[in-house]
């Protein structure tokens, strides 16, 4: 029996070619869709899932409260927490802190800025399960600047891998320091969420500098602590009071709360929403969710397409249902027939979906921008959704076509060329509508994605980031050697660019700089509130045009500058100053700056200093010199077009060059800097749009089923009001009508799920489009510009069959 | 073999009622070639299709072979169709997808025979029906003659009590359907029972008994032999 269903369904398979194929590629289309989002959803859920200590892995998180109010929580905590723990508190195992480092590397092969650079304690091999090729776990972190790197790191500053004893140079915020290699670890699997290339060890950091282990009140370290179990981590829990009573003793935190709690590592990478995250990216869980709905409703859309292509091809297949019924088929074996089928092309789509997924893997990790690709499709429970998926599959996509097919009347079948099945014709409505709904959705969360996409990149910032080149400052040269430079260097380099401005500062627009308390001379701390405090020079606010509301720019040649402010809007009004002009020689105080006074001398206007995604906070310039904390580490080159930009860039390289021999150039357009702080949105757009143009083109199969469907019905019909004479555009327009109320029942039901979903998406950002009546009436629009095409087609090619040879039933 | 008794059929479509059957009752003895005629939608088909055992009837009983079969579920009666009765149609109604040989062979798959078995039937049959050389074309493949012949291999293929044909030859010529004709007489001398609804005068000839049908009711029966 099976061999016999094998060679009729791969016959009608054959017959039905166009059919067969568009059926197979619409349903693979579908599963490639499901299995690459649910892949890679899982591997990102996965994180840190082959760490053998995971249930016994935690990060201690610390929260701030003044009454029940939060008023912080951070991922990283105070130095001086992770030296006291293990020795105070009962049941912590082992602890490391895994803190961020970044910077240049340098050797005598190879200088090159490497991201993931770490500090981590001697611990750590012991808690995590990097297997090392060369070293040994218990103790390659134990002395001062010492440090493991990864095989490929060695490789590629060395070349081999018998490095150990060699010397790597890192140059970042903490100074330019020599390490000493004593491990290699083998490369690291890329989802984990302590993905290092260059682990250093933590005491290197401020060697042995009493102040910084009995630092309580700064927390910039994450902090890991193994226990044995978790009844452990209860008994650790309740020594937690007495702990923090110790050490919370310093009397600007009197009337706060502090709490640890213990985040299990497998949560870091997707459940962190902490302001503060120093580990891993940005919490992308929503975007993942957002993605499994994706993936489920293009695969609805692909077996709703097979149901609706397959009950449609039914009319076709009637005839053969009847004959076999009469000549004594049971009812469930012609079931089985066409399930067998739906089997069959369920497992063909499912191999060439596999075939896809290798093939589409690489652009989608790039359009994600994910650094790994294959790797996804290599985990064993990627495998474990196929079955899984064709089963149900068969089921979804098989069951309701084989039921309609097998419940012919045979009488009726043989009777008449056409066949009234006037109940499956609303299913197929529904179908189609659903079909419609999904695509609706679609385009128009798209449609208003891109809208504020649009909106955030080309709103006015208040600042122009236009032809604005940015050098960084170099990295291995002493601290005192470089003050003493910067200024001439600064001079030569405009000198050479014939730039129309280069200002030296901190920070500037895309990239943070301080944030500190800010408060009134005149007035106690208490009224202290966080400002951007960017240390700048007098051309910083000519060269980003910055607009002085009142008073003046700093100016070199008064040494008073050295301790003037100039006040944002925004600031002005954090500190309750109502006119600009009030704002004049008012004195200010800065956290970090002692006693200082800084008298404000200008107030410039609002700007965005970040992407449109953070609201505008409150600005305080400061000069970059004198009192200030960091020298500039940015020299922002405005050009007036004088120069082409290579030319520019090549004139700005000489001159550093001469100043700051052997050392590393880098450089970057600050426009393009500015707008990839929207690489997440450009990414959900790019993704939204690919499977929106997946979810209509599938659609479109669907809707070529249902028209191919209502012409062969109203075939006779057709044809005899086209011997009377009837316009082919009025027939036309009777079978298009069919579809109009199928996507306006659409409409309704799509337009408030996506209001719903985009409203909600929009309330994170401080400065958003509005959702319009256009974006739908766009969406519409283009649905219904695709599928008439898609209807006319197909409708114009039955209509213009001569209508004899209908009616005679050829 | 078959008696029906007070046949009623109705068709209920929107608000219309029709009448198919009305208190339609004939015997049919073993061996017998009935010939039913009518003007079209006086109910020959439908009174076929319920002895065909493909419809179920509204009124009436139907004893088939000495088995009431008035109530019968649709298993039951397919399995009594598969292997008791054979249709022939005006319209031959091969599936398209099938070659000659498969068309025929379809019967013996539905009633489970064996594979080596049911090719030796098959050749048995079609080298009857003079079709043996088209056994691998497609049914589009042949000529209507040809298919009907094919059609009616099918409906013999299982050795059938019964074959019910609906107007076999309203789409041959005079000459193919004499052909077909000829077929079901030899057939009918071989031992099976025929009932076939024909418009044709001439083919009616053939038979041994015809039934004339006006609205759903018998009107006359005239005995032949
Ligand atoms: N499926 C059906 N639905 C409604 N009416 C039907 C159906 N089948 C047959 N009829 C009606 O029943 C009557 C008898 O039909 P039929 O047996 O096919 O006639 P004949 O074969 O004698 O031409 C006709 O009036 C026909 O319109
Ligand atoms: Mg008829």
């Amino acid at each position: 029996m099976v061999l016999n269903f094998l060679k009729i369904s791969l016959r009608n398979l054959k017959k039905r070619l166009p059919f067969t194929l568009i059926n197979i590629l619409g349903l693979s289309i579908g599963m490639s869709c499901f299995l690459l989002l649910m892949a890679y959803t899982k591997y990102e859920e996965n994180y840190d899932d082959f760490q053998e200590n995971k249930n016994q892995l935690y990060r201690i998180i610390f929260e701030r409260y003044k009454g029940q109010e939060l008023i912080s929580v951070s991922p990283a905590v105070m130095p001086a927490l992770g030296y006291k723990i293990k020795d105070e508190i009962l049941g912590i195992k082992h602890m490391s802190r895994f803190s961020y480092g970044g910077g240049i590397v340098k050797n005598e092969r190879i200088t090159a800025e490497e991201g993931k650079i770490f500090y981590a304690d001697a611990d750590f091999f012991k808690m995590f399960s990097f297997p090392l090729i060369v070293g040994n776990p218990s103790n390659v972190l134990e002395s001062p600047n010492s440090m493991v790197l990864t095989k490929s790191s060695a490789l590629k500053y060395f070349g081999k891998l018998n490095v150990i004893g060699k010397e790597l140079e890192v140059s970042n915020e903490f100074g330019s320091v020599k390490f000493n290699i004593t491990g290699i670890a083998k490369d690291l699997p890329l989802n984990t969420s302590f993905n290092f290339d260059f682990l250093c060890s933590y005491n290197s950091i401020y060697s042995g500098q009493g102040w910084f282990e009995h630092h309580w009140m700064w927390w910039s370290y994450p902090t890991i602590v193994s226990v044995s179990n978790t009844r452990d981590l209860e008994n650790v829990k309740k020594q937690f009071p007495e702990f923090i009573k110790k050490y919370k003793t310093n009397p600007i935190e009197a009337d706060v709360t502090w709490t640890f709690d213990f985040q299990p590592i497998q949560d870091i990478h997707l459940k962190s929403d902490f302001r503060k995250e120093a580990l891993g990216r940005d919490s992308r869980a929503r975007t993942l969710n957002l993605l499994k709905i994706i993936a489920i409703l293009i695969l609805v859309i692909s077996w709703v397409n097979y149901i609706n292509l397959s009950t449609a091809s039914s009319t076709e297949r009637a005839k053969e249902v009847a004959v076999r019924k009469f000549i004594g088929a049971y009812r469930s074996q012609i079931s089985k027939q066409f399930l067998f089928e739906a089997g069959l092309i369920n497992c063909m789509a499912a191999l060439l979906s596999i075939g896809i997924l290798f093939l589409v893997i690489t652009p989608f990790s790039s359009l994600l921008g994910l650094d790994y690709s294959i790797e996804i499709l290599m985990q064993p429970s990627f495998w474990s959704y196929l079955l899984p998926l064709v089963v149900f599959g068969i089921m979804a996509s098989g069951l309701y076509p084989a039921f309609v097919l097998a419940s012919f009347k045979p009488t009726d079948i043989l009777k008449s060329k056409t066949i009234s099945t006037t109940g499956s014709n609303t299913v197929r409505k529904v179908l189609v509508g659903v079909q419609f709904t999904i695509s609706i959705i679609l385009i128009a969360c798209t449609v208003i994605m891109m809208h504020q996409n649009d909106f955030m990149k080309n709103q006015d910032l208040g600042v122009d980031i236009n032809n604005v080149i940015v050098i960084k400052k170099p990295n291995f040269v002493e601290k005192q050697v470089y003050e003493s430079r910067l200024n001439s260097f600064t001079k030569e380099l405009q000198k050479s660019t014939k730039a129309e401005y280069v200002s030296a500062s901190f920070g500037l627009p895309s990239i943070g700089s301080w944030g500190l308390a800010v408060w009134k001379s005149t007035e106690d701390s208490d009224t202290q509130q966080v400002h951007i405090v960017n240390g700048v020079d007098a051309n910083y606010i000519p060269a980003y045009d910055l607009k002085l509301l009142a008073g003046r720019n700093f100016d070199e040649n008064r040494v008073a500058d050295e301790s003037a402010a100039i006040l944002s809007k925004k600031s002005l009004k954090i500190l309750g100053i109502d006119n600009p002009n009030d704002a004049i020689d008012i004195g200010l105080r800065l956290e970090i700056f002692g006693d200082r006074v800084f008298h404000v001398i200008g107030v410039i206007d609002d700007y965005h200093h970040n992407s449109l995604k953070t609201e505008i906070g409150g600005m305080v310039l400061i000069p970059n010199t004198g009192y200030w904390y960091g020298s500039p580490r940015f020299f922002s080159l405005k050009s007036n077009g004088g120069l082409p930009i290579n030319k520019v860039l090549e004139e700005a390289k000489h001159t550093y060059d001469t100043f700051f021999p052997g050392d590393l150039f880098e450089y970057y357009i600050l426009k393009d800097k500015f707008q990839k702080q929207y690489v997440e949105e450009d990414r959900n757009q790019s993704v939204f749009t690919l499977f929106s143009v997946i979810a209509i083109f599938l659609a479109c199969i669907g809707i070529l089923g249902m028209s191919s469907f209502i012409a062969f019905m109203k075939m006779r019909d057709i044809a005899i009001r086209k011997v009377f004479g009837a316009d082919k555009f009025v027939i036309l327009w009777i079978l298009s009508k069919e579809f109009l109320v199928v996507l306006i029942g659409a409409s309704c039901v799509s337009i408030p799920v996506a209001i719903y979903f985009m409203g909600d998406w929009l309330a994170d950002f401080p400065y958003r489009v509005s959702i319009g009546v256009w974006h739908f009436t766009t969406t519409i629009f283009l649905i219904v510009i695709i599928t008439s095409i898609v209807i006319g087609i197909n409708l114009y090619r039955s209509l213009s069959r001569k209508p004899i040879g209908v009616l005679k039933g050829e | 073999m078959i008696k029906v008794t007070d046949l009623e059929k109705y068709y209920s479509t929107e608000e219309i009622k029709t009448i198919a059957l009305n208190q339609f009752s004939f015997e049919v003895n073993k061996g017998e070639f009935i010939a039913v005629m009518g003007p079209s939608g006086c109910g020959k088909s439908t009174l076929l299709n319920i002895i065909g055992l493909l419809d179920d009837l509204d009124g009436g009983s139907f004893i088939f072979n000495g088995e009431d079969v008035t109530h019968y579920n649709e298993r039951k009666r397919a399995n009594l169709r598969k292997h008791n009765i054979g249709f022939v149609f005006q319209s031959f109604n091969l599936i398209d997808q099938l070659t000659v040989f498969e068309n025929v062979e379809l019967p013996l798959i539905y009633i489970g025979m064996k594979k080596a078995d049911r090719k030796k039937r098959v050749h048995e049959v079609l080298e009857k029906m003079q079709i043996m050389h088209r056994r691998n074309h497609f049914p589009q493949q042949l000529s209507g003659g040809q298919q009907q012949r094919v059609a009616v291999a099918r409906a013999v293929v299982n050795n059938p009590k019964l074959i019910l044909a609906d107007e076999p030859t309203g789409n041959l010529d005079s000459s193919n359907g004499d052909e077909v004709m000829e077929l079901l007489t030899e057939l009918n001398d071989q031992g099976a029972t025929i009932i076939m609804v024909t418009h044709s005068e001439h083919d009616a000839k053939y038979s041994h008994r015809i039934v004339r049908m006006l609205d759903g009711q018998k009107v006359t029966e005239v005995s032949l032999v």
